[in-house]
């Protein structure tokens, strides 16, 4: 049977959550980057922002186009007609951002200014 | 410094935190959170790692192995919830990964010997050898070993329903109970951290430097420990005081070596010793003589 075949395991651990509603700021060369993107998808396709463990400070960023999860535990805000989603788990964390797009050769591409970290690290991708 | 250890083994249940991580993203889960290299991990490899903060400190030691296709992370149980909180909040919405915490479902039997081979062959495993960096499993038992100077300690996972048959082996092996005191005496001359010696000073303070992998990318501390490596000094370090009196947890101020924080201690039959955090300097006394006129003597640490 093996060691974790046993009795005794919990259900899955959850943890709490705060869930706000999500708000988000793109500057316009955000926008226009994000349009470009999008490549006429826009449709069918949505642009996740999310976070995740990792990175130097605790928490890393994710940005994805993908096709609509149709998942109702996101937030769906509307960027200059493209679908932002948000999920409910990272509201918290993420509401407030502004993201700002710099089109240069070194350290270019989307960057997330977060009010509510309390330290980035220096490549940008990580808060805390 | 095994002088410590009576002719035979001494055994303890540890009181330890059990999780399980499953899905197919466990082991990135838990990767991008710890101080070493995980990804290459096979079935039954077995990897201590720490848990760090933004700063670079340790906030918790865990164990890691691959068990069919999970992982059994054992850690302190202390913090063994908010290291369980920080993973699963850790979890990407689009990430298949789940956590069991089985703090009731295993026992985490501890037991010290001098040889392995003395302990093992009493569980039906004559033809095999411990590793160090890999977990034996038999039946529903995992067993696996650390090396210390003179001495083995062998780590025994067992489901709890069959913790007393366990005891039962080791009581005939000749095996002796150990009480809570005489364990943590035996750890504390082993140079064994607790999570109360590590929790809040760096890795490479603690000698705890090998779990730090400089070359894994980003996770939390990993620019304070890159810099450390690149740049820094270390300025302190664990070291173990032995004494006829008893030490008091805390800080002391010490003539000729300046303030030394003392994060466990045991007085047993006389002798006392202690792991403290000491300032490194050239030329440290043989003895020093702490605040309230004591005096210890200074030994450094090697760390399994």
């Amino acid at each position: 049977m093996g060691i974790l075949g046993g009795d005794g395991f919990s259900l899955p651990v959850v943890t709490e959550s705060e869930v706000v509603d999500v708000d988000l700021q793109f500057s316009d060369s955000a926008r226009k980057a994000l349009k470009d993107s999008m490549n006429g998808d826009e449709d069918s396709h949505v642009l996740v922002i999310s976070a995740q463990s990792g990175g130097c400070s605790g928490f890393l960023y994710d940005m994805k186009i993908i096709q609509d999860p149709g998942d109702e535990g996101f937030q769906r805000l509307d960027i200059g007609g493209i679908e932002v989603l948000v999920h409910n788990k990272d509201s918290s964390l993420l509401s407030g951002i502004t993201v700002d797009y710099k089109d240069t050769l070194m350290g270019g591409g989307f960057q997330i200014n977060n009010p509510n970290a309390d330290r980035a690290c220096g490549c940008g991708q990580s808060f805390g | 410094m095994s002088e410590y250890l009576d002719s035979g083994p001494e055994h303890i249940v540890i009181d330890s935190s059990v999780s399980v991580i499953a899905g197919s993203a466990a082991l990135t889960v838990l990767d991008r959170s710890v101080t070493s290299n995980l990804t290459e991990m096979g079935a039954l490899d077995k990897k201590r790692t720490l848990f760090c903060d933004a700063n670079g400190r340790v906030e918790d030691i865990a164990t890691v192995c691959v068990v069919e296709d999970r992982i059994l992370m054992i850690s302190s149980s202390e913090y063994g919830d908010e290291t369980r909180k920080k993973l699963v909040d850790g979890i990407g919405w689009d990430e298949e990964c789940t956590l069991l915490k089985g703090d009731e479902a295993i026992s985490h039997i501890s037991v010290l010997c001098y040889d392995s081979n003395d302990v093992i062959p009493q569980f039906g495993l004559e033809k095999y050898k411990l590793s160090t960096d890999e977990m034996l499993e038999r039946g529903d038992l995992l067993f696996t070993k650390t090396e210390f100077d003179g001495c083995e300690l062998v780590e025994i996972l067992s489901p709890s329903a069959k913790l007393d048959s366990v005891l039962t082996v080791l009581n005939d092996l000749g095996s002796k109970l150990a009480v809570e005191e005489r364990w943590d005496f035996l750890r504390i001359s082993l140079g064994a951290h607790s999570i109360d010696d590590a929790k809040g000073n760096l890795p490479n303070e603690l000698g705890l430097g090998e779990l730090v992998s400089l070359d894994k990318g980003c996770y939390p501390g990993q620019e304070i420990h890159a810099r450390i490596d690149s740049r820094g000094k270390t300025i302190k370090n664990l070291a173990r005081l032995v004494s006829d009196s008893p030490i008091e947890i805390g800080t002391h101020k010490v003539e000729g070596i300046g303030k030394i924080s003392v994060t466990s201690t045991q007085f047993v039959s006389g002798v006392s010793l202690s792991l403290a955090m000491c300032p490194i300097i050239d030329i440290p006394p043989e003895r020093i003589t702490m605040d309230d006129g004591n005096e210890a003597i200074i030994e450094s640490l090697t760390v399994p």
